[in-house]
């Protein structure tokens, strides 16, 4: 991200890049203190706070100007649950964006009444988690994006300055709100330049969001979306924050926001209450700003305008502080933890075995449904060292979509480890998308069906935050798989290009498949496979140093006996990384170190990896003489 | 040389060299012997013990072309049953799939039934089995009841508190052979001996097998025997209460006897010493109560626990109740090797720790997944907490507890034990005393999970879906448990003393945090009947918990407890 990226050129980011900006404090808590009648003004539905800007807008618009009045720089629509999901429990579901647009309005024109040239006044339009989790099997990711788009558009109509997706619980949750606002912008012709999205997720006093999400997974899940800042709000006070903070203002590339609770809540005889004062919270902002940059400072729950008014007097104008920010490494995600996709000593390991089309095993428990056989088959290929899990459903004659998201959902919540979506159906792809809250890897994209096919692909990336296979297949009717070198390097190099100039892909994010093609078969045209690969690997390895390179390794001994498979693909495995090979789709366990592979073994797999023929029959020419004994030892 | 280094032939084929190479050399990993190649008798032995429903019936059908149902049931499922008994009996089989097993018997018998010829006094036996009054627990009753009916006998499980005339009732009534007392309360040993000492008033001596995690061997096998005068065993557990009714059924008590006779004799040798050294140790410690010349009381002598700590702010005075917590919340507080190893019984055995580990992951951790998912969308637990914060002092053994409202009026006090020996720790040094000047704080609490757990297990058990019943029961329970911890992470968060916590949650469970929770019953505050005052100061009625004669809590997912903040406060013995 730069500072010339579209993204930094609203008005609110624009301030937000020079000052340190104040948010306002809990409407929910603002509200409750109120004397407001469940039948007159909530008209009957208790707890829909939503519904009083419709009902009250006389309330609400207090409130607005009581933070205004102390000096909160940003104030926060009332339309945290004004999505069609939430409202929907209070039959008021089609309001979704009228209540948020008026939301929005209200806001508004009390801002504008206390803005000034100096000190102007900004609405963030307010997107809470509802209360279905797309993880937990509450509600689906359509029917949440809908719901979203929804209250986006009516935000944008109400004139809102920035999105606030807050308090959020869940990835997926987060991921379908972006996409959400993005959406709406698109259909009122407006962009992350105009209207831009920050994000607030919500850390459990167990150290992660409500899901399990730690906040590194969090953020590398999130960072390839076009969001201003990230920060935290809610569930704890700024003493329980600190810890992810500092790690927020370490590694994140953007701006960090923080709305912490007035302390730790208590339900109390039915009541809510908060324990920290307004002096020490300002004070614990005040470390945050200085030690973590955090640009945008608020409260959460049971912060006051006392508190906020403390909070303005500490920041009164305060330039924005950039601290220094070190590099994440390119990763791919659990719903719980970060892999990086460079493993030092070693490759990224990606389990293969979850593959209707490559395990017999794993076809016989799809047929079954034996859904706890898979969690039990995948958890195992963790076990074994897979780093990440393939995870591969298309079985003729079965509906792909459905089995990918039963699949999905399960191993999301029980496998620590990163999924890596693998289907020629757009379809099925995107139903596994959908369920994974984590940060995915597609398997995979190619110009086989031209390149409108591999655009979809590309799109599912980038919606869906996820890294991408893509392979040196393409449109040529006589051999779309690239066998040579010079193949696998002109359609890597025309994938790449298109991934990141036309879809905007990181380049870290790209995993290149330069193909493994069988060398066991005995035909002429296959016996240079192996070596044919090996050239690729370093050429496309030398020329994007940052793109991921990966391949399907078992398919070099299609063919073999199990013992010889192993000791081929593991000898193979080693020459490839050494050209510089990232990553490999491996049953891990049957992977060998060479140290406990026989000599004599090594030695001919070796030979037939650089097709060691005599030249006269096609081949590289034979091994130097001083290997013969070995082999003759092994022809006797 | 005879190695001289030679060329390569021209037609050197490293494809056909590398085929060569491996012609003799396998795939590793043997097949499985197929259940097929097994004879009738080993089917239906292999079917028991695997627990394998699959094509049941079918053997048992054509087990009936050879043999009379019952000799099935007792020359073959039973001898599956023996095994399975005894792979449990050395840690070999986890209780889950013991379950499993005694559903794959009660399913065959269910199959054969019809086919059996009904002869009277054919049934192997019965016993009348219950938990004692005042205890709820009745997993462990429940257990034997599965299988002593899968064995061919028939139960009368008449249910948790039991009374003796109660018990005595369905004795009279069904004539049983025996009665199976259980509990798991230290309080239930007390009331198994009453209740023996009342059947020696009425002069019945119907033998008595006790069970219960309270109760010991060697307490019943010595001093219980020998005040009953009727027969009373040990069942460590239910497959020794099977081989118990066995061996009462055959006449065979005399073996029991002496067995009994020969541990009872080992025991006497190991225990002259014991005594021997304690005797001496007991002297000691009146000769260093002499010399202190404190008349050798040794309630005078407080422990070196430290005086100047500083107490923390209470966030507020008196109880308060909360309610609407989120599962999702609690969950990842539940201690899972307690759930796996204790409550599902999932012994590590003869497994190494990474067998171990993967075996819970492939069989325990799905199981959970689905439980708490079930338990949740079902509605099936109920999260409740009533906690709050007094002031205090200790006096002596005392600790002081003032109104909430005047903390210089006092209203309860409890007394807690002290340590004899070692560093003569009791809960009151932990506090402020009497004599400082300053008030200290003391934490209380009660959590449930509500009565609707205890009530979906019971349906499980009656259905006889045992290994559910185990699975809710366990989760039931453990999920109290970690609401307690979680909710004393937050009075330690209340109290400002939260820094102390280890991120980590499992170290939790072993107090990696300032200060301690003592649960009534616990070894330093043993005395049950303290609950008495933490429900005058608490009143957990108000979250649907009553305390039962035995100071029990119902309903059983619940639990209360002492929060201290002292950092030298940790677990101890009295």
């Amino acid at each position: 991200m730069t500072a010339n990226d579209p993204l930094f050129s609203s008005p609110f980011a624009r301030a937000l890049a020079s000052r340190v900006l104040v948010l306002d404090g809990a409407m929910g808590t603002s509200l409750y203190s109120r004397d407001l009648t469940v039948e007159g003004d909530y008209c009957g539905c208790e707890n829909c706070t939503d519904i009083l800007v419709d009902s009250r807008p006389d309330v609400v618009e207090d409130i607005h100007k009581e933070f205004l009045e102390i000096g909160a720089d940003c104030i926060e629509t009332n339309s945290f649950g004004a999505n069609t999901l939430v409202l929907g429990e209070f039959d008021l579901a089609e309001k979704a964006t009228e209540f948020s647009r008026k939301s929005a309005e209200i806001a508004r024109s009390a801002a504008d009444a206390y803005s000034t040239k100096d000190k102007p006044r900004f609405v963030m339009g307010s997107m809470g988690p509802g209360t279905k989790l797309i993880t937990l099997g509450n509600t689906t990711w359509p029917a949440m994006l809908d719901s979203y788009t929804n209250q986006a558009l009516g935000l944008i109509e109400g004139g809102v300055d920035a999105f606030l997706i807050e308090t959020c619980q869940d990835l997926l949750q987060v991921k379908c709100a972006v996409n959400a606002c993005l959406r709406a912008l698109e259909q009122k012709g407006k962009s992350v330049a105009d209207i831009p999205i920050c994000v607030s997720v919500t850390i459990e006093q167990t150290g992660t969001m409500l899901m399990g999400t730690s906040i590194e997974a969090a953020a590398h899940a999130l960072r390839r979306y076009p969001i201003l800042s990230l920060g935290l709000n809610c569930a704890t006070g700024p003493t329980e924050m600190a810890e992810y903070i500092q790690w927020l203002g370490k590694y994140w590339d953007r701006h960090v926001s923080v709305a912490p609770n007035a302390g730790l809540p208590v339900l109390v005889e039915g009541r809510t209450e908060y324990p920290l004062k307004p002096g020490p919270f300002a004070e614990a902002q005040q470390r945050f700003i200085e030690q973590s940059g955090v640009g945008l400072v608020g409260g959460c729950c049971g912060t006051t305008p006392e508190h906020i008014k403390q909070l303005a007097d500490m920041v009164n104008g305060r330039d924005a502080k950039r601290t220094e920010r070190a590099t994440l490494p390119p990763s791919c995600t659990s719903l719980y933890q970060p892999v990086e996709y460079r493993q030092d000593n070693s490759f990224l390991i990606v389990g293969e075995r979850c593959n209707a089309s490559g395990s017999r095993q794993f076809k016989r428990l799809l047929e079954a449904e034996d859904w706890d056989g898979i969690v039990a088959l995948a958890k195992n290929q963790v076990r074994e060292g897979s780093h990440v899990l393939d995870v591969n459903v298309d079985y003729a004659g079965r509906d792909n979509a459905s089995d990918m998201r039963e699949v999905v959902q399960r191993l999301v919540r029980q496998v620590d480890a990163p999924l890596m979506i693998d289907s020629t159906q757009v379809a099925t792809i995107e139903a596994g998308l959908q369920c994974a809250g984590g940060k995915c890897i597609i398997n995979s994209a190619n110009f086989e069906d031209g390149e409108e096919k591999f655009d979809q692909i590309c799109k599912l990336a980038k919606t869906y935050g996820a890294g991408l296979v893509i392979g040196t297949i393409d449109e040529d009717p006589e051999a779309a798989m690239a066998r040579t070198a010079d193949r696998k390097f002109a359609i890597a190099k025309r994938s790449i290009e298109r991934a990141t100039q036309v879809h905007g892909l990181d380049e870290t994010d790209i995993f290149i498949d330069p193909l493994v093609l069988p060398i066991s078969t005995g035909m002429d045209d296959d016996r240079r496979s192996a070596l044919a690969l090996i050239e690729g690997t370093k050429r496309i390895a030398e020329t994007f140093p940052n793109v991921q390179i990966t391949c399907g390794l078992s398919n070099v001994s299609f063919g073999l006996k199990p013992a010889a498979r192993q000791v081929l693909n593991s000898v193979f495995l080693d020459e490839l990384v050494k050209a510089g090979m990232t990553s490999a789709i491996v049953h891990a366990s049957k992977i060998l170190p060479l140290a406990k592979i026989e000599d004599d073994q090594k030695r001919v797999a070796m030979h037939l990896v650089y097709d060691k023929r005599d030249e006269s029959v096609g081949g590289t020419g034979l091994p130097a003489a001083d290997e013969q004994k070995t082999e003759e030892a092994a022809l006797a | 040389m005879p190695d001289s280094p030679h060329t390569y032939d021209k037609k050197y084929d490293p494809l056909q060299a590398f085929i060569e190479l491996f012609k003799d050399i396998d795939s590793v990993g043997a097949t499985a012997e197929e259940k097929k190649d097994l004879t009738l008798e080993e089917r239906l032995r292999a079917h028991i013990i695997d627990g394998e429903k699959e094509g049941l019936h079918d053997a048992l059908d054509e087990a009936m072309e050879k043999y009379k149902p019952l000799e099935i049931v007792n020359d073959h499922l039973l001898d599956g049953m023996k095994t399975v008994g005894e792979l449990f009996g050395s840690g070999q089989m986890q209780l889950p799939f013991v379950l499993q097993s005694a559903e794959v018997m009660k399913m065959a018998v269910a199959h054969l039934e019809p086919h059996m010829e009904k002869i009277e006094g054919e049934g192997k036996g019965s016993i009348v089995l219950a938990t004692v009054k005042g205890d709820v627990h009745d997993i462990g009753k429940n257990l034997v009841d599965i299988i002593l009916s899968n064995n061919g006998y028939t139960v009368h499980n008449i249910g948790i508190k039991q009374t003796l005339p109660q018990i005595l009732e369905a004795w009279k009534e069904t004539k049983a052979d025996a009665i199976g007392l259980s509990g798991l309360l230290v309080k239930s040993v007390t009331v198994m001996e009453e209740n023996l000492k009342e059947l020696n008033e009425q002069k019945i001596e119907v033998p008595v097998i006790l069970g219960g995690a309270a109760l010991t061997r060697h307490y019943c096998e010595s001093h219980l025997r020998d005040l009953y005068a009727g027969k009373v065993f040990y069942g460590k557990d239910a497959f020794e209460g099977l081989r118990t009714m066995d061996m009462l059924k055959a006449g065979k008590t005399g073996v029991l006897d002496e067995e009994i006779t020969e541990r009872l004799g080992k025991r006497s040798d190991a225990q002259k010493v014991v005594a021997e050294a304690r005797a001496k140790k007991a002297e000691q410690q009146d000769e260093f109560a002499a010399s202190k010349g404190d008349g050798g009381t040794a309630t005078a002598v407080r422990s070196n626990v430290a005086t100047d700590i500083d107490v923390p702010e209470a966030p507020f005075w008196g109880s308060r109740v909360v309610e609407g917590l989120s599962l999702d919340e609690i969950y990842p507080f539940i201690n899972t090797t307690a759930l796996f190893r204790g409550q599902w019984q999932f012994k590590k055995g003869s497994m190494s720790p990474e067998e171990y580990e993967a075996f819970l992951e492939d069989k325990v951790h799905p199981v959970f997944e689905r439980l708490k998912a079930q338990l949740r969308d079902n509605g099936v637990l109920h999260p409740r907490v009533v906690y709050g914060y007094w002031p205090v002092q200790s006096d002596g053994d005392d600790l002081i507890i003032f109104d909430p409202k005047d903390h210089d009026k006092e209203i309860e006090r409890f007394r807690f034990p002290r340590q004899t020996s070692s560093k003569k720790l009791c809960i009151a040094d932990f506090f402020k005393s009497v004599g400082s000047g300053q008030k200290d704080v003391l934490g209380l609490t009660c959590v449930t999970m509500g009565e609707d757990v205890s009530k979906l297990a019971k349906k499980l058990f009656d259905n006889n879906d045992f290994t559910e019943y185990l699975y809710t029961h366990g989760m039931g329970v453990e999920s109290a448990e970690a609401l307690a911890e979680l909710w004393h992470k937050r009075i330690r968060a209340e109290l400002g003393i939260g820094g102390d916590d280890s991120p980590k949650i499992p170290e939790l469970f072993r107090q990696k945090y300032r200060g301690s929770r003592y649960s009534p019953g616990y070894p330093a505050c043993p005395d049950m009947s303290d609950q008495e005052i933490i429900w005058r100061l608490l009143d957990p009625t108000r979250i649907g918990c009553q305390l039962t004669e035995n100071w029990q809590i119902d309903p059983e997912q619940s639990t209360s407890a002492f929060v201290v903040h002292h950092p030298e406060a940790k677990y101890f013995n009295v």
